[in-house]
């Protein structure tokens, strides 16, 4: 239950959620104005929509569910008994945490670490709006040169983005089989 | 267990509903703005309650035209998802027994999902472009969508097929059943609820592609497409009213989905 809470709203559009943030962050946006009736601030942040922060945080916003759902997936399979059979060799919770439960969770960690460094990599929209066109990204770069129409430019670059994007899944993948973990 | 519930899970707890508000904190910011008045601009404070946007939204507008683009939109997510749940039910069987070139397969199956989105959109519109042919929302857009949806659903399926113990069909073939008779009596109705779960996520995630349709689209635009242009040049809240819509009707569809899949587990229960 707790865990379809947090796949709901990944199902919804990807950029509905990001332009929500705008009333959020905005200069008269919800933050600015709190912090502002409550004296915080004398006048509103700038950098909170429009700026780099603005674009992590929105990336981290629609993204975190590639990485919940494979160490999710990978932490419901961990045999109880593992951690019972810790518990009584006298293993403290935190060393259980550490040299039992965090190893068997590698998997799923790698897993989504694939699916978020390629979609962060072949995002442009979220940096384009919440960046206000402050901010570049590789794929904004290949957006625009396609829209004026430079392809081999835009070719040339995805070329060497997907070279980028091989290499590292192909060592991540190096450290887990994605068969097995399924 | 019998644990007494520590400070740990306090914490645990506390920083689960933050990341819970961080959610549906901005998504809520929109629900709420979206009955803005009349007057009302694109930030808080409301300026009176009203339907007026949403009103608006099914009027003829400047930028955007929402029906077209959403039954477009619509018909795209529910081929895509057909398309889907057989592929993807269908290697789902397929790997279950060792082939000649499964390894290599299923490799490119899953660098269908990992090269960027964007170099899928800029790969199709380029092909299209030197074939001389038009990009269409039903041909290369459908085409787009199924690189990204059939990966999802085919890793969906081999993880369902991994738990899944052939004693079943076993039973069913010493009983006396053809193979259709095993897969359509003992096989289907056991996966079904995650057959439901592939063409949810396939209708879900062709409905809100984005990147991949950019090139690929042609003429018509689909949904997202045409938020996006939405974003840069619609400056009233009916751009709210549009994403309450949209997500209620997410929302809906999921409701539905669940609602599926509990009402076959109970019906196979009793």
């Amino acid at each position: 239950m707790l865990f379809l809470i947090c796949t709901v709203p990944f199902l919804t559009s990807n950029i509905i959620r990001m332009i929500s943030w705008i009333p959020v962050l905005g200069r008269n946006g919800l933050v600015n104005s709190t912090l502002i009736q409550l004296g915080l601030v004398p006048q509103p942040i700038e950098w909170l929509l429009y700026s780099d922060f603005a674009v992590v945080l929105a990336m981290v916003h629609l993204y975190t569910l590639f990485m919940v759902t494979p160490i999710f997936n990978t932490l419901m399979r961990i045999d109880r008994s593992l951690i019972e059979a810790a518990r009584d060799a006298g293993a403290s919770p935190f060393q259980i945490l550490w040299t039992v439960i965090l190893p068997l969770a590698r998997p799923g960690m790698a897993i989504g670490t694939i699916f978020v460094v390629t979609l962060v990599m072949a995002d442009y929209s979220t940096v384009q709006v919440m960046s206000g066109g402050q901010s570049a990204s590789v794929a904004l770069m290949m957006k625009n040169q396609m829209s004026l129409l430079q392809y081999p430019a835009a070719a040339a670059n995805a070329v060497v983005l997907l070279a980028l994007v091989l290499l590292l899944v192909g060592a991540i993948l190096r450290v887990v089989d994605i068969r097995k973990e399924l | 267990m019998g644990d007494r519930r520590g400070l740990g899970f306090y914490v645990l707890a506390g920083f689960f509903v933050l990341f819970v508000l961080f959610l549906y904190g901005p998504m809520s910011a929109i629900f709420i703005l979206s009955f803005q008045g009349p007057s009302g601009g694109l930030t808080f404070p409301l300026n009176g309650v009203s339907l007026h946007w949403f009103g608006n939204l099914f009027e003829k507008q400047a930028v955007g035209d929402f029906g077209a683009s959403f039954s477009r939109s619509l018909i795209l997510g529910l081929l895509v998802m057909a398309a889907t749940v057989v592929v993807a039910l269908l290697a789902g069987l397929a790997f279950r027994r060792r082939f000649f070139g499964a390894t290599p397969l299923f490799y490119l199956t899953i660098a269908s999902l990992v090269v960027p989105s964007i170099i899928v959109s800029l790969g199709i519109g380029v092909l299209y472009q030197q074939l001389g042919m038009r990009p269409s929302w039903f041909g290369s857009g459908f085409g787009a969508h199924l690189t990204w949806t059939l990966p999802f659903g085919v890793l969906i399926m081999f993880a369902v097929f991994n738990r899944f113990s052939p004693s079943y069909e076993e039973a069913g073939r010493d009983l006396g059943a053809s193979p259709w008779q095993t897969f359509w009596h003992v096989l289907l109705p056991m996966i079904a609820p995650s057959l439901i779960g592939v063409g949810l996520f396939g209708f879900s995630l062709s409905y809100d592609e984005f990147a991949r349709s950019l090139l690929t689209m042609g003429t018509y635009n689909t949904l997202p497409l045409e938020i996006y242009a939405m974003t840069t040049n619609v400056t009233t809240p009916v751009l709210y009213a549009l994403g309450t819509v949209t997500t209620l009707f997410s929302f809906l569809i999921i409701a539905g989905t669940v609602g599926a899949i509990a009402l076959i587990s109970r019906k196979r229960a009793s």
